[in-house]
């Protein structure tokens, strides 16, 4: 099985710290052997944040100098989980919406990285992280413009053209409302679908982020996905959201839902989830957690849900891996 | 608008000071201020956070001054690299400009700690006694190797009274065993005649290389 191109790698965990010390009780550790895993419990593969196991080298006077993998704990947690499991990468600060030049040394860092750990492609977001030098560590929109479709396309286009991995673009969650018209020329859909067509790239969809933008822009989160170019669906995110409310200037209380990745799946997001899968087949899916991380064990009960709806929705029971 | 434009917008709305008016901003891009306050809270927030993490006893002490402390940090010192830790790089030397000498100590110590759990070098034994690739010496005016060794973070506040500067500087080793614990302190006279000899490529005398050994700061050889 393979979407766009890539394996079917199951379900899976983001590694995080956390759980470094508790990981190898709950996966098979004898590389080789054909595993068909479908019970609470499994971990089908892992995703790596690259920030989080490639940091920038310095020189004396504070410039970069390169880029060097985190050593101690990290190095050998990513080691481990690499030698028992199928890897993907997945990052924050590629800024493929930027306007600074693409950082090709980070895309060769990271290529580096993905042959070290046997990665099977990278994603990030479709978004800027940095702008005129100064890193932002954040996700910020862009505005949907003619403009910048052939921008992001022209860019992942370069990106694809250096990197040796397969590339993925993930749609993110943002939260800017009632944009000029001169920020919002096309709806969500049609910015994400042009560039995905324009660039000849995959697509990370992130099920979360469709619900909480439908949600705070006011639009229906499975017109919104019956709109996207399906087929390029290569993996899937999901996360928890919260909701947060927020005063206005004329003094009226606003509910917004934030993509926080701190929570457990809601089960509306479950939902459009099974609505995707409905479309597509089988799709790799990951769970993300990134804030107020609960224990392993509990992460892998998380899976259990998701794990039952692509059994229901698709009829696949397991993966075996070579 | 182009995205040139709205780029410079953005970039300077979320980089604003967090007591600052959005409007003008927000107005420029069609948006409300609030939802626009909310990227500038999570572009500073991820900052913060990680800055209390990287430095805990140092967030102690100061915590009244922690936000002025912060909000100078980004200003002076704009974010340029991925890994968010290196946003945390130049507090060190700016505690020392904003005259607060000791908590600049601190945290040059804390730094060091970081950077050393992260060091890239992997401790593999050799043929001979080699030295721990990981260690790091620095000379220190102020006894924050001492304060750090004698209370967790949690027991220590704006109140804790910071010990009085040395006379004579202190060198301080840190470095990572090789069961990934960092180590840190003041280096005393047998360890010193140990690095000293390996990294002169000799061998130290017996007393220094068994003292060294044991402490971590040089590998054993593979047997």
């Amino acid at each position: 099985m393979s979407r766009f191109g890539q394996d079917f790698l199951g379900v899976g965990l983001g590694l995080r710290r956390e759980h470094f010390e508790t990981l190898w009780s709950h996966i098979d550790e004898q590389p080789g052997s054909a595993v068909a895993r479908r019970s609470a419990g499994a971990i089908d593969f892992v995703e790596v944040l690259t920030e989080n196991a490639l940091r920038e080298s310095l020189d004396a006077d504070g410039q970069r100098a390169g880029f060097v993998p985190f050593g101690g704990r990290t190095a050998l947690a990513l080691d481990r989980a690499a030698r028992a499991l199928p890897t993907v990468l997945h990052g924050v600060s590629l800024s493929v919406g930027g306007l600074d030049p693409l950082d090709l040394p980070f895309v060769e860092a990271t290529d580096a990285l993905g042959e070290a750990l046997r990665a099977r492609w990278f994603s990030d977001h479709l978004c800027m992280s940095a702008a005129h030098g100064i890193e932002l560590h954040d996700l910020l929109p862009l505005p949907f413009t003619d403009e910048a479709v052939a921008h992001v396309s022209a860019r992942i286009r370069q990106l694809q053209a250096h990197a040796k991995l397969p590339f993925l673009l993930e749609n993110p969650s943002y939260y800017l409302d009632a944009w000029h018209p001169h920020h919002r020329e096309m709806d969500e859909a049609t910015f994400l679908a042009r560039i995905l067509e324009d660039s000849d790239c995959g697509l990370l969809l992130d099920v979360n982020n469709v619900y909480v933008n439908a949600t705070n822009h006011g639009y229906d989160p499975r017109r919104f996905i019956d709109a996207l170019p399906l087929e390029r669906v290569a993996q899937i995110h999901l996360a928890g959201h919260l909701s947060e409310s927020f005063t206005t200037a004329s003094g009226a209380t606003e509910t917004l839902l934030i993509d926080t990745h701190s929570r457990p799946v809601a089960t509306p997001v479950l939902d459009l989830y099974a609505h995707v899968l409905e479309r597509t087949g089988p799709v790799s899916t990951l769970l993300e957690w990134d804030h107020d991380i609960p224990d392993l064990d509990r992460m892998i009960d998380e899976l259990v849900p998701i794990r039952a709806i692509m059994q229901r929705v698709t009829g696949v029971t397991g993966v075996t891996r070579p | 608008m182009t995205l040139a434009t709205y780029t410079a917008t953005l970039l300077a709305a979320v980089r604003a000071a967090p007591d600052t008016s959005l409007d003008a901003h927000a107005k420029a891009l069609g948006a409300s201020p609030q939802r626009l306050g909310i990227y500038r809270s999570f572009v500073r927030d991820h900052v913060t956070s990680v800055l209390a993490k990287l430095y805990p006893a140092t967030h102690a002490l100061l915590a009244p001054q922690w936000d002025v402390v912060t909000t100078d940090l980004l200003a002076a010192h704009p974010p340029r690299f991925r890994d968010l830790n290196l946003a945390g790089e130049p507090l060190p030397r700016l505690l020392d400009a904003r005259g607060h000498a000791f908590e600049a100590a601190l945290a040059q110590l804390e730094w060091e700690l970081f950077a050393t759990a992260v060091h890239p070098a992997v401790l593999t034994s050799s043929d001979a006694p080699t030295l721990n690739p990981t260690l790091t010496l620095f000379e220190q005016h102020h006894p924050a190797v001492q304060l750090l060794a004698t209370h967790d973070d949690a027991s220590l506040s704006a109140d804790t009274p910071r010990p009085a500067r040395l006379e004579v500087p202190q060198v301080v080793v840190v470095f990572r065993k090789q069961d990934h614990t960092v180590s840190f302190r003041v280096l005393d006279p047998l360890s010193a005649r140990a690095i000293e000899a390996l990294a002169a490529g000799a061998m130290p005398d017996d007393d220094a290389l068994g003292h060294a050994l044991a402490l971590g700061l040089v590998i054993a050889p593979a047997p």
